[in-house]
This record gives C-alpha cells, sequence and structure tokens, in this order.
C-alpha cells in the first residue's frame, strides 16, 4: 500500500480543518449554543460537494466501489448520542483532536489522544458483550436513501441541495427581517 | 495567507490522482468485496435474508471465514474461487473464533439449513434506481423538488424584498467555512470513489488500540479478528491530518503552544489545567468509544456516509445535535452569553 495517498488525503483534511478553526474549542461548542454555526456551513458545504462529486463520478463510470456506511439504528442514535455529549463538553471530535494537537494544543495532543486511546481500547475489549446484538437492532445494510425508496439518486441530491442551499440562505440572510433588525 | 501555502494543497492533489490505483471490486485493504457487490451493489443481498446465521455474523465483514473464497478479488469469478461449505469443518471454520463451542454451534445451522433456493437471475433490485422508469417514489421526490424549489424561490424574493424596504444592511459573507467545507467535499469524494475509503479519523485509533491490545490482552476477538491492528490506511491518513493543521497552523502563524482553550472553556470551567485535562480524557474516551458503537465519527460517518446518502449517517448527526445542544446548555447556564459570531 502506498502511504502517499493516505497520508496527501490526510494532510488535506488537516489543513481545511485548521483553516477552518474548526479545531478551536469556542467554534466546536459554539455550534451547539447557535453563537458560531461554523461547524454547520462546514459539514453541509461538505455533504453536497462530496454527494454530488460522488454521484457524478459514480454515473460517468469513472468510481470505483464506493464504500456505504452501514445503517442500525440502535447503534447510530446511540453513538451519535453519547458522541455529541462528549464533543459538546470538551469541545472536539477525533478528528479535530488530532487537527489541534498539530497546532499546539497539549491538551489535545496528550489528553485528547490519550482518551480516544483508552476509549478505543475499551471498545475493542467490551465489543463481544454487546455489539453483536446491539448492531441487528434496525439493522438496515448498506442502504442508502436512494435504495431504501427505490428512487433515483440524483433525485435525492436534488432535494437534499435544496434544502441545504435554502438552510444556507436563511442562515446568511435570515428570515423575515422587521425594521431596524439586522 | 500567503499564496504558496494555498498553492500546495491543488499540487498534493495533483500528486494524489497520479498515484492512485482505484479501487474496482474491493473496497480497499480493510473492506471485504464480498459486502461490496452482495450488499452495497445489492447483487444478491444476503444479509437481510434472515437466516439465523446471517443474522449472527452479519456485522463486520466476516464473510470470508465461514464461506472462504477470497474477498480481495477484483472480480466475482476470483471472489468466488476457494468457497466452501461453512458446516463442512466445524472444528476448523466454527472454531477458529468459537474454541471449543463450535460443534454445537454447527448442529444448530445444520439443523435449522434447508436446501439452498437456486441463486436468482441478476434481478433488477428495486433499490438500484437504475431503469426504475416512473416509481411513485421517484414522482413523489420530484413533485417536492419542484414544490420546494418554487416555494424557495417565491420565499427568497419575498424576504429579500423585505430587506430592501426595511434597508437591512447585508452583513459580509464570511466564506471560509463554505469554502472549505467544500474543498473537503473534494478530498472526501477522492478518498471515496478513487481509492474506496471513507475518510474518518476514529478508525484509526482502533487500529493503533488493537497493536497494544494484541500483546496484552490476545484472547479479546475484535482486534483478533475484525479490527486490523498496525499501519492502517486511516493510521496514514491521521498522521497527515497532524502534519497538515500543523502546516496550515505555521503557515498562517496560528501555531501556538498551550494547554488551555483560550476564551470560552475558562468561562464555564475555570483556569484550572488538570480540570481541562481530565474532561478532555474522559471526553475522548467517551467520543471515541461511540464513534465504535455509531461505526464512525464525525468525519468518518456523519460526512463519509452523508456524502454517499447512508440514513445512518443522518440518524448519527440528528442525535449528535440532539445530546450536544443541551450539554452546552447545562455548561454555559451561568455563563454570560458571548458576542454572536457568525
Amino acid at each position: 500500500m502506498s502511504v502517499a495517498a493516505p497520508l496527501l488525503i490526510g494532510m488535506a483534511f488537516g489543513w481545511l480543518l485548521s483553516r477552518a478553526c474548526l479545531t478551536k474549542y469556542d467554534v466546536i461548542v459554539g455550534v451547539y449554543r447557535f453563537t458560531d454555526l461554523t461547524v454547520l456551513k462546514f459539514m453541509l458545504s461538505a455533504l453536497l460537494i462530496g454527494a454530488v462529486l460522488i454521484q457524478a463520478l459514480v454515473s460517468l463510470g469513472l468510481a470505483g466501489s464506493v464504500p456505504v456506511a452501514p445503517t442500525y439504528v440502535a447503534g447510530n442514535l446511540l453513538g451519535g448520542a453519547l458522541l455529541g455529549i462528549g464533543m459538546a463538553l470538551a469541545g472536539f471530535c477525533p478528528g479535530t483532536i488530532v487537527g489541534g494537537a498539530g497546532e499546539g494544543s497539549l491538551d489535545y495532543l496528550i489528553a485528547g489522544v490519550a482518551g480516544l486511546f483508552c476509549g478505543a481500547l475499551a471498545f475493542g475489549l467490551t465489543y463481544p458483550r454487546f455489539f453483536p446484538w446491539l448492531v441487528r437492532i434496525g439493522s438496515l445494510g448498506h442502504a442508502t436513501f436512494a435504495s431504501l425508496l427505490g428512487a433515483e439518486p440524483w433525485l435525492v441530491l436534488l432535494l437534499f441541495g435544496e434544502i441545504v442551499l435554502l438552510l444556507f440562505y436563511v442562515l446568511e440572510r435570515g428570515v423575515r427581517p422587521r425594521a431596524g433588525e439586522p | 495567507m500567503s499564496v504558496s501555502s494555498c498553492c500546495w494543497l491543488p499540487v498534493c492533489i495533483v500528486l494524489l490522482l497520479w498515484s492512485a490505483a482505484p479501487a474496482r471490486a474491493q473496497c480497499g485493504a480493510d473492506a471485504s468485496s464480498c459486502l461490496s457487490c452482495h450488499e452495497v451493489q445489492h447483487q444478491r443481498s444476503i444479509l437481510s435474508d434472515g437466516k439465523p446465521w446471517h443474522v449472527d455474523h452479519g456485522f463486520g465483514d466476516l464473510c470470508a471465514r465461514c464461506h472462504g473464497g477470497r474477498p480481495g478479488a477484483a472480480d466475482k469469478e476470483g471472489a468466488h474461487q476457494g468457497r466452501v461449505d461453512p458446516l463442512s469443518n466445524p472444528a476448523g471454520i466454527c472454531g477458529a473464533c468459537h474454541g471449543t463451542g463450535a460443534a454445537a454451534y454447527a448442529d444448530r445451522y445444520a439443523r435449522l439449513r434447508v436446501p439452498p433456493p437456486k441463486a436468482p437471475k441478476q434481478e433488477s433490485e428495486p433499490g438500484s434506481g437504475r431503469g426504475s422508469g416512473v416509481r411513485w417514489s421517484n414522482i413523489a421526490l420530484a413533485i417536492a423538488v419542484v414544490l420546494l424549489g418554487a416555494g424557495g424561490v417565491l420565499f427568497i424574493r419575498s424576504n429579500e424584498r423585505r430587506r430592501r424596504r426595511y434597508g437591512v444592511p447585508s452583513r459580509a459573507l464570511r466564506f471560509s467555512a463554505y469554502g472549505t467545507g467544500a474543498a473537503l467535499g473534494g478530498v472526501v469524494a477522492i478518498s471515496m470513489a478513487v481509492f474506496g475509503h471513507p475518510l474518518g479519523a476514529s478508525g484509526a485509533f482502533l487500529n493503533l488500540a488493537g497493536s497494544l491490545a494484541r500483546r496484552i490482552a490476545p484472547g479479546a476477538i475484535y482486534f483478533r479478528d475484525l479490527m486490523p491492528a498496525g499501519m492502517t490506511w486511516q493510521v496514514w491518513v491521521v498522521l497527515g491530518l497532524f502534519a497538515g493543521a500543523l502546516l496550515g497552523a505555521v503557515t498562517r502563524h496560528e501555531f501556538v503552544l498551550c494547554s488551555l482553550p483560550a476564551r470560552e472553556w475558562t468561562s464555564a470551567f475555570g483556569p484550572s489545567r488538570a480540570k481541562r485535562w481530565m474532561i478532555a480524557f474522559l471526553s475522548a474516551a467517551l467520543i471515541e468509544f461511540a464513534a465504535g458503537i455509531a461505526g464512525g465519527c464525525t468525519s468518518g460517518l456523519a460526512i463519509s456516509g452523508g456524502v454517499v446518502m447512508a440514513p445512518g449517517a443522518f440518524l448519527f448527526m440528528g442525535a449528535m445535535f440532539a445530546t450536544g445542544i443541551p450539554t452546552a446548555r447545562i455548561v454555559f447556564r451561568k455563563s454570560s452569553p458571548t458576542q454572536e459570531s457568525p
């Protein structure tokens, strides 16, 4: 396996996270407080552009086999809930821990990375006790919205794009301004 | 930001694409091509067939452990070579994970097994979207697209009129969140469509923990059989992440050694470094554990799953905000509100 590709991909990832200030506590916590919506804008932009590019590559026959994350409702919800708590408390997530470490934040580099390592160990060691039955609850396999609905993937993307762009408009321009309001 | 610091990003992208060996049937070193053809491409979906052995073993990439074959092969004939009857050798096949209880498990399945149906022809799967023609779901989506589009345009026009009428000043558009996000979308697309890997960070720590676990807990099935250990693709991505953030901070003259976040943290938690490090450690452990449960983190599941419109990614994001918002409220309930920043 050539390490050039993952290294370069990772470097681009880290550079972008740093550029967008997502490696900062204030910015991450800000989205949960509605005071700084950078995270939302960043993630939705990534989703929209990434989805369109991938679907375009697939439709043009230029893509290899694209991995689809498995959907298992209980695990997705429970994992998301727990991750949200940790993220709002400490103001980071695994990627931004590594990114923040690269920017000189020693709490990220030492406490954060050590915590990730211990959490990983704990997960793997307790895995057989709970994961096999958890993953079966609401398991839809490698479903996509298009496959679940039996619909054309581009239509799903079009609807998604409209929702995201409308949301961006509302975030930037507000809704129903009254006189004197910014 | 200097010209030189933005120029190396497109240079890297070019180098990257030049070095690409696109994944075909297999998803990459740590994913089975069994799943990619059977499940992702919906060619004879197996895992939802309800058979008890698939229900029990449908997680992870365990296909080859029971069925044999060559998951890394690039085509169907190659992948199917060397398949075995899963019940032909309980001690060897089941016993590899289940040890001495293997014969009992194999017996139970043998009693439940009925002769397999003839393999169906390549049916046009309802989920493929190919040749779907006029389906109710396409019609419903098309109607939704048109309604939302028309409604959205009308809303924007009326909103803009109101803004003009009331002389509402425009805020300068800060591009960096949208621009960097869009660029990340490009990076994710390359990682997934060209190299067949989701872009995530949490997996790397499971790989690294695996290296330790194999020494201290060699019986742990997860690290022994399910999650590769050591320097995987994901680990190299994380190393690159570190380097990229370092490079970005240094070129923007923002690299600062510090052990506490500036500003908001101290207003809620006080100035204690020990407190910050303890909470950071415990939160990181919780986050990684949670990522394991969910099947990825904000990049590995939310973004990499979201770009292929996997429902699980959106469920995950919804849950993240559902708990993150109240958590932040509780944390900051005594602090004064911050100045709003866009």
